[in-house]
């Protein structure tokens, strides 16, 4: 403790010393704000590039990128809940699946009503979330092994019961045009996806609960010498992050008319690239939802614009692959001078 | 001890400077072969930067000199190479031995494994080696064990061991260890001491780093103290006392240190009745703590101080017995019931069980009343940041910004800042494991204040200290656990660390 003090001593004393500067507050903004600026320019080069600039900022381009994104963005609010905690969840996208496939599988192929499908859909994702965080936080297992074994069985299932092809051949025009048509201007599902945001933020940054999360996934430990019901509140966040991959998979079966066994996984992918680019801004080094949305859609807005230009379909893969390497390293970079240790993954 | 003419380790004229900061100025020291001597000064005096100097990790100002038997070296061309060709050996705080393999292999990590036959790992010979080191340090153990089977003072011996392997005897040369006893308890602390008095008396100088005074005075041949990086002072054999090395580390007497504490008034009713209680190992324990009291709590490790706090603070389940607050039954199961019948806790490891590293320092002071600050329109960030910004005035916490993250404040500051944390709550029973573990000696003296404060506005106080110094200054009444029982209780004018000591260790 005392080499540690000694050492680190004569730095803080130079820290101190300099007024923050101009430079010190420029490099500031850039950590919290980097990214939108990243953002800007890259909407503004595709906009302007000759190539794309005739289609990328249309409204049809638009309307198909929020509305193509609204379930990513939803699957990435329910990994960004337990990453709050400091718990990851690889079962989200399964879960998305699993509740996509509820709901094409009884309204589709059993005709039951939207009505008892759509809640019934929600609440199995919430209680896939249950058991996660009931494993988790009884058993102390690991939330990466617990959730990876969960996901991969949870695909099996699906698999077993779709028998691998899309089910869902008669659903009916109201669910689907909730999934493909707009309210002024806007596709129906991010009247879903705006609040939900809104839900998550007000959550994970604006109530006690949220604190909790946050002060867990610092020490865990000291979470419960100051009070805090830790196993109740990682229960409640897993259980939290079921409930949005319930509604997800519903926004999922609504968007694509049809429900299938690997859509839902897939998106996995996606929701922990915005996540970890999220960490990287608004509050650098700390999931965060505000930057999550902004992760989401700047990876929606490359890929797109990368598509115009005509990329091949392996391009998106590797942009996606990079960018959640980079983010999470970045973020964990911001993490660590906050001395809080890599402890995103 | 006899004073050879001819010193193993001299420096002359040290100085060390840090951009802003003269971390050494002008350090003279003498060490001499058959010595056991100790370094103590505060957090940030210079110890440490000595022998990061000596080492040649760190480079010195350009001016002074190091002597090493007879070679003298300009300090600021020292290199770790150069060291130990001269026959300087560090043992370093976190030892750097391996706890899951065996004493041998820890022993041949300092080298390199002897090989036979197609670079396969000669184990005999590796065995073979291994004890006659282990013979160096009189540590009589099988060299095949495990090293996490032995005792704590013996891991630093294997360590010290290591660092001596391919020490020759004819050489003249300085053992130099950096605070080796800071994670050991007090009797493990005791044990390594001895065993370093018994290296130094076959001609080695022993340089030893520390910050524990009770453990040097008596085993200790000299000591010197570091203050603001000047040597204020070396002083020798009966001139070695607590009071006199406190003085010089802290630069004014030892009763400034420990303020007194108020009487409790007489007639004040219990906080606290711990009746017939049974937990870990203490079977059927009574006691009570008044209003405005402050009671220590006197034991050596492992006699279940920090599992009483534990059990109280509702993390452990008693196996029998009761536990009243104000005369009230207390169920707590967890922290939180215990928050909520007035108690705070203070644990012991600050690290592991206090801090949040990475949160704000405002979010680490509020961290046990987060509820408190929620309406329904969110969590109030302007009254959070108001009332940090009070307890950061009230408490003396040095944090420039509160926003900042926890782990950029002083040991010091941190513990104040858990004070804080818990005293806002106005606790009427505050359990306080170790609270001075790690911290300076001036932050001692704020921390005593803090208590005081407290006691004074109402609080009672139940504290575990090891340093039965501290303990007696600052309890009114001090309970001694052994062997599960509690054995005695000292009150006033009877309590003083002799009493303590001798009550703990035997009845």
């Amino acid at each position: 403790m005392t080499t540690d003090s000694e050492k680190r001593a004569p730095e803080r004393v130079h820290e101190q010393g300099a007024p923050p500067g101009l430079s010190h507050q420029l490099f500031n903004l850039g950590t919290h704000y980097g990214l939108l600026v990243l953002f800007a320019i890259v909407v503004a080069f595709f906009a302007l590039y000759g190539a794309t600039s005739s289609v990328y900022l249309s409204q049809a381009n638009l309307v198909t990128l929020l509305g193509n994104n609204a379930v990513v963005c939803i699957v990435a609010l329910a990994v960004l809940v337990t990453l709050t905690a400091g718990y990851i969840d690889l079962s989200v996208g399964a879960v998305t699946g699993v509740s996509s496939v509820v709901v094409a599988g009884a309204v589709g192929n059993d005709h039951i009503s939207m009505a008892i499908a759509i809640p019934v859909a929600i609440v199995v994702g919430m209680l896939l979330g249950l058991l996660n965080g009931f494993l988790i936080a009884k058993f102390h297992l690991s939330s990466i092994v617990t959730t990876l074994g969960m996901s991969t069985a949870l695909s099996g299932v699906m698999l077993w019961y779709t028998k691998g092809s899309t089910i869902g051949g008669q659903l009916p025009q109201s669910l689907l045009n909730f999934g493909s048509l707009n309210w002024f201007g806007i596709p129906r599902v991010t009247y879903v996806m705006v609040p939900i945001v809104f839900i998550c933020w007000f959550v994970l940054e604006n109530t006690p609960f949220g604190r909790y999360l946050q002060a867990i996934a610092s020490n865990s430990r000291s979470s419960r010498l100051v009070g805090i019901n830790v196993d109740r509140s990682v229960l409640v966040a897993f259980t939290f992050s079921g409930f949005l991959a319930g509604v997800a998979g519903v926004l999922l079966t609504a968007r694509s008319g049809a429900a299938d066994a690997t859509t839902g996984p897939s998106y996995l992918f996606l929701a922990l690239a915005g996540v970890f680019l999220g960490a990287t801004t608004i509050h650098p080094g700390r999931p965060n939802t505000w930057g999550t949305v902004v992760g989401i859609f700047f990876v929606a807005f490359v890929v797109s614009g990368l598509s115009l230009l005509g990329a091949s379909s392996w391009a998106p893969d590797l942009f996606n692959g990079l960018i959640l390497v980079a983010a999470a390293s970045l973020a964990s970079i911001f993490a660590r001078r906050r001395g809080g240790g890599p402890r995103l993954l | 001890m006899t004073m050879t003419a001819e010193c193993a380790l001299s420096t002359d004229g040290v100085s060390k400077t840090y951009p802003g900061m003269r971390a050494l100025d002008d350090v003279s020291l003498q060490i001499y072969p058959g010595e056991l001597h100790a370094l103590v000064g505060g957090n940030g005096s210079g110890k440490s930067t000595m022998v990061k100097l000596l080492a040649g990790v760190e480079h010195a100002d350009p001016g002074g000199t190091f002597t090493i038997g007879s070679h003298t070296v300009d300090a600021h061309r020292m290199t770790p190479a150069h060291a130990r060709s001269l026959g300087l050996r560090f043992v370093h705080q976190d030892a750097g031995v391996f706890a899951d393999i065996s004493i041998a292999e820890n022993l041949a990590l300092g080298r390199r494994y002897e090989t036979g036959l197609a670079g396969r790992v000669d184990w005999k010979k590796l065995r073979h080696d291994a004890t006659k080191l282990l013979e160096r340090v009189d540590l009589d153990c099988d060299p095949t064990a495990i090293l996490s089977s032995l005792s704590a003072s013996s891991q630093t011996l294997v360590a010290i061991a290591r660092a001596l392997a391919d020490f020759e005897e004819e050489t003249l040369s300085a053992l130099i260890l950096d605070e080796p006893t800071a994670a050991l308890p007090a009797h493990e602390a005791h044990n390594l001491l001895a065993k370093l008095r018994v290296l130094a008396s076959r001609g080695l100088a022993v340089l030893l780093i520390t910050h524990r005074l009770d453990e040097i005075i008596g085993i200790a041949d000299r000591v010197s103290a570091f203050r603001s990086g000047h040597l204020v002072g070396t002083v020798e054999g009966a001139d070695i006392t607590h009071d006199k090395l406190v003085e010089l580390i802290v630069g004014r007497p030892l009763s400034a240190v420990f303020p007194e504490m108020p009487e409790p008034t007489e007639d004040a009713g219990d906080v606290l009745t711990v009746d017939r209680l049974s937990t870990g190992p203490l079977e059927n324990l009574s006691f009570s703590i008044r209003r405005g009291e402050i009671v220590g709590v006197a034991g050596l490790l492992g006699t279940g101080r920090t599992t009483l706090l534990r059990t109280i603070f509702g993390e452990v389940a008693p196996r029998g017995g009761t536990i009243a607050i104000a005369g009230r039954p207390l169920h707590a199961h967890s922290a939180g019931d215990a928050i909520a019948s007035g108690i705070g806790y203070v644990p012991e490891d600050r690290g592991r069980d206090a801090v949040f590293n990475d949160l704000s320092v405002r979010d680490n002071l509020l961290a046990a009343s987060i509820p408190k600050f929620w309406r329904w329109s969110g969590m109030s960030t302007k009254r959070e940041t108001l009332e940090a910004g009070r307890l950061r005035t009230a408490f003396g916490i040095k944090a420039p910004d509160l926003s900042n993250p926890m782990s950029s404040l002083s040991g010091g500051n941190q513990q104040k800042a858990i004070l804080a944390r818990w005293l806002r709550l106005e606790p009427s029973l505050l359990l306080l494991d170790e609270p001075t573990q790690g911290v300076d000696i001036g932050a001692r003296a704020d921390i005593y204040a803090i208590v005081r404060k407290a006691v004074e506005a109402g609080a009672s106080v139940l504290l575990v200290a090891s340093d039965f110094e501290e303990l007696a200054r600052v309890s009114d009444r001090v309970i001694i656990l052994r062997d599960g029982q509690l054995v005695a209780e000292v009150k006033a004018p009877d309590l003083d660390q002799h009493v303590l000591t001798e009550l703990a260790y035997k009845g």
